[in-house]
């Protein structure tokens, strides 16, 4: 039984980082050079010393101190609000910030428990559209995709 | 004399004094949002220098500088998302502090700090611009290695006891900070075939994920919730003038480290805030009490980003050569106006640089009042239930962070980060030590190799210049004290009695 | 009556439809056109491309609001520009150096066939500046000094494959000569490292030596600088190489015709503007104008020197 599960995780994945990086480095042809013009060498002294320290970590989560636990996250709410800011973030520039952030925002609040409509729908709209206005025009950089101006003629 | 009676006058103008209230408290605003940082405040009154006089022109400008740069620890110390990447280190004992109820407190505590790093850069400024620019000339490759070989070392500091943890997040930002094209080759390494992200990783995307992002999802998922429902009203409160002598200490220290860092070109203000709190940590009476809502601690990080204003305005007006972006940014406004900064501008121009000086003690004074007056504001819109206001949140991290490049890969960046944020503080990894490392490591490798090249591959040359030998013994010092430290301690503790 | 009225729609209709269309290629500009710039704000480049941004406000009476896109040496941006929609609402103040250097140094998304060429703006010709109290007061000590203590000397520049740099391996290629390189950041840094005297000689444009107060031993352009006008050209020392850093407005491929017309001539106006001339001269860079056909052939010729450069030096 591990003394720390965060050491041994933490050490673990940090391995696996370690690994992945330097697989990336080897077969570039890159490291006949002279240190100074090795773009590898540097990298590659982070990365073993990353991976010592992993070993560290993972040592210590066997033998060291016995470590309190963390109460442990709510894992389907991180799953959904992950996945959440993921399609927005990716539907960002796609679909346009008022769109995008029309839809994210009450999702989210709803998402952390909140459940009055009303406001919601309120608070969202005033908060994006205002948003919307404050940088396209006051700041003059236009938010992507369809926006207010292509509503009305207006702005 | 009379150029500073002359700067006075212009300067309680009207107009100028309209430009001075109205940048700096955009400038504020702007920096309280997370995402939205100094370099786009200051970017969106380009346009307007055009059509302003120079006096105008600058005015906004320094306001908009000093506004954003303190802005950003209100929203640190409100809502534990830092407003811009140098008020990261505000987090800290900022976020603590309004926990336990105390949020105006510390609201004053970070406006007072910031007044006097701003106050203390200025009069450097004003009193040894040009020498101190000569000084920091004699900064080449090997010595900006060493120095910042000497700054990594306070990630032992604020490891918090936990030196695996801490130096494997320490190398964590190292690595990041790799990541795009080799600054002395110009390959691509460590980009895994993708042209986005063979540009390297921004840094305020990735900050902006590790600590707003990773905030969000922190709280989403969060058992019970972390903030106690009966909070009392956050007002703006200011510290009291003996706790303020008391500290003074530390004060002092963490605006000369904010000065003197800006005056470095190239290190930064978030590396300043990120030093400074470390430097604190290390030296202070109450060092225990770090991370628990500890003023020292908020101390250290606002008033080192604040004197990182007019420290970075020394070579930038010595020299021509900007002491970070956002005086990049200035120095442009200034060539726009047909004003040459470097060594003749105090010649040519100095009536002008007067009005600087000037301006920029007002301007410090400006921010002083407009934040007592804005806090409270602040505090009442964040108020709002928790789930509206994180979500809200999202939204201008969301527009902040893209519009900083329109680049959609930012957010895809930012997103990363904030996951990778997450586990970290799950697992009890402290992530100051990742900015450091990532804010730091290019200055590191950089000159590292510069230094060889200068040197034909020869390291032991780099011990022959004093300054960077200097440097190196303290970082053995730095290393070795706590090391003796813990051991003493440790048989301290074993002896019976 | 129904007969009459269908027809009349259909009309309506089909006039609707086709009027946008007229309306965008002849009421260019219609709405405010984009200039972005592949650099940070504050940086030469920018400052450049506001100055231009402004005069073309005036002149083709729309807002033109400047956007940076920074990132990768210019490349983040000059891609960007590459992928968007070809109706001259957006275009682009551009470096050459995105251009002709960087898609032989990696994988870029973009080749120099993904543009309209516009025009080109501005042209800021090399000098090599020695450190202060250097003992080289012109271009043939140095390589005299070369020649004898091959890689002894050491020179600087903004970074690895910029112009500066290019054109140095150029020239010391040419002279058979061997100075170690020293690559920046940027000038900030690379000027900085040089008035300290951490290097001895440093390449980039000519308005560091004068802001500064630094000798420049040569200027690599055929005639003298006007911001430098004691400072002797390499042609009048007896070398043939030249360099300048340059770059114009560009366009993503596939623009109207008409469109094209009216920006090249903006593009014109812009130059014969005194007020421009000023802020370019003030960043020790000179104005050129070099119309759509100019500047191609400018960044085909670029293009092919620079890669064989790089070849060299870089792989």
């Amino acid at each position: 039984m591990p003394r720390s599960i965060s050491d041994l995780i933490g050490g673990g994945a940090f391995l696996g980082v370690s690994a992945l990086l330097y697989a990336q480095t080897v077969g570039t042809g890159f490291s006949d050079a002279e240190i100074a013009r090795d773009p590898v060498f540097y990298p590659r002294l982070l990365m073993a010393l990353l991976t010592l320290v992993s070993i560290g970590l993972v040592v210590r989560s066997l033998v060291g101190k016995q470590e309190r636990p963390q109460p442990t996250p709510v894992w389907w709410r991180l799953l959904a609000v992950v996945l959440l800011t993921a399609a927005y973030f990716l539907l960002f520039d796609v679909v346009g910030f008022l769109v995008a952030s029309l839809v994210a925002m009450p999702a989210l609040t709803v998402l952390l428990g909140y459940r009055r409509p009303l406001v919601i729908a309120l608070v969202t709209v005033i908060f994006v559209v205002a948003t919307w206005y404050c940088f396209a025009e006051v700041f003059v950089i236009r938010p992507p995709g369809f926006g207010l101006d292509d509503l009305f003629g207006w702005f | 004399m009379d150029s500073i009676l002359a700067a006075l006058q212009t300067v309680a103008s009207p107009s100028i004094l309209f430009f001075m209230v109205a940048g700096t408290a955009a400038g504020i605003v702007i920096g309280a949002m997370p995402g939205l940082g100094s370099v786009l405040a200051i970017t969106l009154a380009l346009p307007l220098t055009f059509v302003l006089g120079p006096e105008a022109s600058i005015t906004l400008l320094l306001g908009l500088y000093c506004g954003s740069v303190f802005g950003g620890s209100i929203s640190a110390i409100l809502i534990n998302t830092p407003g811009t990447p140098q008020a990261a280190a505000t987090l800290f004992d900022g976020y603590p502090m309004m926990k336990k109820g105390k949020g105006g407190l510390a609201l004053g505590w970070a406006t007072t700090a910031s007044l006097i790093g701003g106050l203390v850069s200025t009069a450097v400024l004003v009193l040894a611009a040009p020498l101190l620019a000569r000084l920091g000339l004699m900064f080449g490759p090997v010595e900006y290695f060493a120095l910042g070989l000497f700054a990594l070392t306070c990630v032992i500091s604020v490891a918090n006891e936990d030196l695996l943890r801490g130096g494997a997040a320490c190398f964590l930002g190292l690595l990041a900070a790799t990541i795009g094209q080799d600054p002395l080759t110009g390959d691509i390494r460590l980009a895994f075939g993708s042209f986005e992200l063979a540009a390297g990783i921004g840094l305020v995307p990735f900050l902006v994920g590790l600590f707003a992002l990773s905030e969000v999802f922190w709280r989403v998922s969060e058992r019970q919730s972390g903030m106690p429902d009966d909070l009392p009203k956050s007002a703006f409160e200011f510290p009291r003038a003996v706790e303020l002598l008391q500290r003074w200490k530390v004060i002092v220290k963490s605006s000369i480290i904010g000065t003197w860092t800006g005056i470095l070109p190239g290190v930064g203000a978030t590396a300043a805030s990120m030093v400074s709190y470390a430097e604190a940590k290390r030296t202070s009476p109450n060092r225990d009490k770090f991370g628990t809502g500890e003023p020292d601690g908020l101390i250290a990080s606002e008033a080192a980003n604040n004197g990182v204003t007019a420290g970075a305005l020394v070579p930038t007006l010595s020299l021509g050569i900007p002491g970070d972006p956002i005086t990049a940014v200035m120095l442009g406004a200034l060539v726009i106006q047909g004003i040459t900064p470097g060594p003749r501008l105090f010649v040519d121009n100095g009536d002008l640089v007067t009005f600087i000086f000037v301006a920029l003690f007002f301007v410090n004074i400006a921010m002083y009042v407009l934040g007592a007056m804005l806090c409270p504001v602040f505090s009442r819109i964040l108020r709002m239930p928790e789930p509206l206001l994180l979500s809200g949140v999202l939204v201008l991290i969301a527009i902040g962070t893209f519009t900083v490049n329109y680049n959609p890969f930012d957010l895809v960046v930012a997103l990363a980060a904030g996951a990778a944020g997450f586990f970290l503080r799950l697992g009890r990894f402290p992530l100051a030590p990742i900015v450091i490392g990532f804010v730091l490591g290019p200055m590191i490798e950089q000159s590292f190799r510069q230094g060889m090249i200068l040197n034909d591959g020869n390291v032991l040359a780099f011990f022959t210049q004093p300054i960077a030998l200097a440097l190196f013994v303290l970082t053995a010092v730095f290393v070795a004290l706590p090391i003796l430290r813990a051991r003493s301690e440790k048989r301290a503790r074993s002896m019976p009695g | 009556m129904k007969h009459l009225t269908m027809k009349a729609a259909a009309v309506a209709l089909s006039a609707a439809l086709m009027a946008p269309a007229a309306a965008l290629a002849a009421d260019y500009p219609s709405r405010s056109v984009t200039v972005m710039v592949p650099f940070p704000a504050g940086g030469s480049t920018d400052t450049m491309a506001r100055a231009a941004a402004r005069e073309l406000e005036e002149i083709l009476g729309v807002n033109v609001p400047v956007t940076n896109v920074g990132g990768g040496a210019g490349t983040v941006g000059t891609a960007q520009l590459a992928r968007s929609r070809p109706d001259g609402y957006t275009i682009g103040v551009v470096p050459a150096a995105p251009l002709i250097n960087q898609p032989h140094m990696r994988e870029t998304p973009y080749t120099i066939e993904d543009f309209d060429y516009i025009c080109q703006l501005f042209y800021s010709p090399q000098a090599l500046a020695v450190k202060p109290d250097s003992p080289f007061k012109s271009l043939q000590e140095v390589v005299d000094y070369a020649r004898e203590n091959p890689n002894e000397l050491s020179y600087g520049t903004p970074g690895p494959g910029s112009l500066p740099h290019l054109a140095m391996e150029k020239f010391l290629q040419d002279t058979d000569v061997q100075i170690k390189h020293v690559p920046f950041q940027g000038d900030g840094p690379g000027v900085t490292a040089l008035l300290g005297g951490h290097v001895d000689l440093y390449m980039a444009i000519i308005s560091n030596v004068s802001k500064n107060d630094l000798n420049a031993v040569a200027v690599f352009s055929e005639d003298r600088v006007d911001a430098a006008p004691d400072v002797p050209t390499s042609i009048e020392e007896g070398f043939t190489t030249t360099a300048s850093w340059w770059g114009g407005v560009f366009a993503p491929k596939g623009i109207p015709a008409d469109v094209k017309t009216t920006l090249v001539d903006a593009c014109k106006q812009t130059s014969e503007s005194a007020r421009f001339g000023e802020t370019l001269n003030g960043l020790g860079t000179l104005v050129l104008f070099k119309d759509s056909d100019g500047v191609r052939q400018a960044v085909e010729e670029g293009s092919a020197t620079n890669g064989a450069i790089i070849e060299r030096v870089l792989k």
